[in-house]
C-alpha cells in the first residue's frame, strides 16, 4: 500500500518515457528493415522495355517507396507483437502500474513509433532518388522535388502514419491473443493463410480483398482517417479487454 | 565533373557521420544498462535520419534531370503518319508526300539482271522493303529510308534512331538493322499511399511508347528481278 497517490497519467507519461528508452532497439530494425527496402527497390518497382526499328533499345524503370512503406508497415506490426511478449510486460513493473496504464503507455509507444517510421518511410524515397540519379541512371521522365509538391509529402507522411498504426494495432492484438494461448500462434496465420488460399481457390473477393479494400482504395482522406482511427481504436480496445484476462504477475 | 562535387560531399557527410557516430558508440560501450544502448541508438537513429534529410536537399538543390526539353509529340498524330505514310510508300508517292520523314539515301549502279535481297542471318529486320519499278532501264538502284517519327511518354526520341545498314556486294543487296541505341529512363513515381488519394494507378505506371514506321524505298531499273532470300517481305508499290 502506497500513502502516495499517482495518476494514471503520471504512470503513463513515466512508462512511455521509460519504454523509449528500454525498447530503442526496434527503432535499429527499423532502420535495417527501411535500408534492405531501399536495396529492393533499387531494381525499380516495374520496368517497360521497347525497341524501335530495332535500333533503338528503350528502357523506362519505375521506383518508388512503396516497399519501405510496406517494410515498415510490416515492421509496425512486428513491434507490437514483440511489446506484448512477457518479457516486455515485466518492464512495466518497475513502475507501479496496472494493465490500463500499461496498455496506454504501449498504445503511445506504438504511435510514436508508427510516427517516426512514416516519417523515414517518406523520407527514404529521396535516399532512393539519389542512389537511382548518381548510380543507376540519371535521366528521368518524372520526378518531383519536396518543393514542387509539399503536399504530396505531407500526405504520403501522414497516411504512412496512419497505415503503419493500423498494423501496430492489429499487431497489439494479434500479440495479446498469443500471450492469452499459445494456440493462437498456430491458428491466426493457419486461418489467414487458408482464408487467403480458400479465396484464391474459388477465385471471389473474399474477406481479405475486402478488407484490403477498404483501406487501400479509399480515395477520401478523411473517410480514411476515420477508418483507421475507429478501426485501430477496436483493434487496441479488444488487445486492453483481453490483456485483463492474463495472469497476475506473481 | 560539375556532377561529381554533390556525390562527393554526401560521401563525406556519411563518412563524417559514420565516424562520430562509431566514435560515440566507442564510448558508451564500457558503460553498463540499458540505457547506454540506448544512447547508441539515438545516435545511430541520428546519423541515419541526417543521411535522409541530406538526400532531401540534395535533391531539391540538384534535382533529378528530366527530359521536359525534349520535343513533345501527340502519340495519336504519330500513329496516323505512320499509317499514312506505309499508304503513300506502297502507292508510289513517298518521293514527294513524305520526304519530311527522309533520313538517309543511297545510291547503287548494278547493270546485272538479277539482284539477291538479303538481310544478315538471324536478325529480325524492323523494316518494311518497298520496291518501284522504274519506267526505264537505267542501271541504277536508288534506295531511301523513310521513318516516321517514335515517342515515349509524348516525348520525341526520333532523334536516337539510326537508319538501316545497306551494303551492294558481290552476291547482292545486304541489309543490316541499325546500330543500337540504348536509352535507360527513371521514373519516379508516387508510394501507394499517395496515390490511392490522387488518384493515380494503383499498381500499373503509365508510360507509352509509340514506334514509328520505318520503310526502305527501292527505286530498281524495270526489269531488275529481285531474289528474297531470307523472307524479307517485298511489297511492290501498286
Amino acid at each position: 500500500m502506497s500513502l502516495t497517490k499517482v495518476s494514471l497519467i503520471d504512470v503513463v507519461k513515466k512508462q512511455y518515457i521509460y519504454k523509449l528508452k528500454a525498447y530503442s532497439q526496434v527503432f535499429m530494425s527499423l532502420i535495417f528493415l527501411q535500408l534492405l527496402a531501399v536495396l529492393f527497390s533499387m531494381n525499380g518497382v516495374g520496368s517497360m522495355g521497347g525497341s524501335t526499328g530495332g535500333s533503338v533499345e528503350l528502357q523506362v524503370k519505375y521506383f518508388s517507396a512503396d516497399f519501405v512503406a510496406a517494410f515498415t508497415m510490416l515492421w509496425g506490426f512486428i513491434t507490437a507483437i514483440l511489446i506484448t511478449t512477457k518479457a516486455y510486460r515485466n518492464d512495466d513493473f518497475v513502475f507501479v502500474t496496472n494493465r490500463v496504464s500499461s496498455n496506454l503507455s504501449n498504445a503511445v509507444f506504438l504511435l510514436t513509433a508508427s510516427v517516426i517510421g512514416g516519417i523515414t518511410a517518406m523520407l527514404s524515397s529521396y535516399l532512393l532518388k539519389v542512389i537511382v540519379y548518381y548510380f543507376i541512371s540519371d535521366l528521368s521522365i518524372k520526378s518531383i522535388t519536396v518543393l514542387e509538391a509539399p503536399m504530396e509529402l505531407l500526405l504520403g507522411i501522414f497516411s504512412t502514419i496512419l497505415y503503419v498504426f493500423l498494423f501496430c494495432a492489429l499487431g497489439y492484438l494479434v500479440g495479446t491473443l498469443v500471450q492469452i494461448s499459445k494456440a493462437f500462434t498456430v491458428l491466426l496465420p493457419a486461418a489467414f493463410f487458408g482464408t487467403l488460399i480458400l479465396e484464391g481457390l474459388s477465385g471471389k473477393a473474399g474477406t481479405v480483398a475486402n478488407v484490403f479494400d477498404f483501406f487501400f482504395t479509399e480515395s477520401s482522406l478523411v473517410l480514411f482517417i476515420v477508418k483507421i482511427i475507429v478501426s485501430a481504436g477496436l483493434l487496441f480496445s479488444g488487445a486492453f479487454v483481453l490483456s485483463n484476462r492474463l495472469e497476475v504477475r506473481g | 565533373m560539375m556532377l561529381m562535387v554533390p556525390l562527393l560531399i554526401t560521401a563525406i557527410i556519411v563518412i563524417s557521420l559514420a565516424i562520430l557516430t562509431a566514435r560515440a558508440v566507442n564510448k558508451t560501450v564500457f558503460r553498463k544498462g540499458k540505457f547506454s544502448y540506448s544512447q547508441r541508438v539515438c545516435l545511430i537513429f541520428s546519423g541515419y535520419v541526417a543521411v535522409l534529410l541530406i538526400c532531401v536537399v540534395l535533391d531539391t538543390v540538384y534535382p533529378v534531370k528530366i527530359v521536359n526539353e525534349w520535343k513533345k509529340v501527340d502519340t495519336k498524330v504519330l500513329e496516323k503518319e505512320s499509317i499514312d505514310l506505309y499508304d503513300t510508300a506502297l502507292a508510289g508517292k513517298i518521293a514527294k508526300e513524305g520526304s519530311e520523314f527522309l533520313r538517309k539515301k543511297w545510291n547503287f549502279d548494278y547493270n546485272g539482271k538479277q539482284l539477291n535481297i538479303a538481310a544478315i542471318q538471324d536478325e529480325y529486320l524492323n523494316t518494311s522493303v518497298v520496291v518501284e519499278r522504274k519506267n526505264h532501264n537505267d542501271g541504277k538502284i536508288e534506295a531511301a529510308y523513310y521513318q516516321t517519327r517514335s515517342s515515349v511518354n509524348g516525348m520525341d526520341i526520333t532523334e536516337f534512331a539510326h537508319p538501316p545498314r545497306l551494303e551492294l556486294a558481290e552476291n547482292g543487296l545486304l541489309l543490316r538493322n541499325p546500330k543500337k541505341s540504348k536509352i535507360k529512363f527513371s521514373e519516379f513515381t508516387n508510394v501507394f499511399s499517395v496515390k490511392q488519394f490522387t488518384e493515380e494507378d494503383f499498381f500499373g505506371h503509365d508510360s507509352h511508347f509509340s514506334e514509328g514506321q520505318s520503310i526502305l524505298y527501292l527505286r530498281i531499273p524495270k526489269d531488275l528481278e529481285l531474289i528474297d532470300k531470307t523472307n524479307i517481305n517485298l511489297n511492290y508499290v501498286e
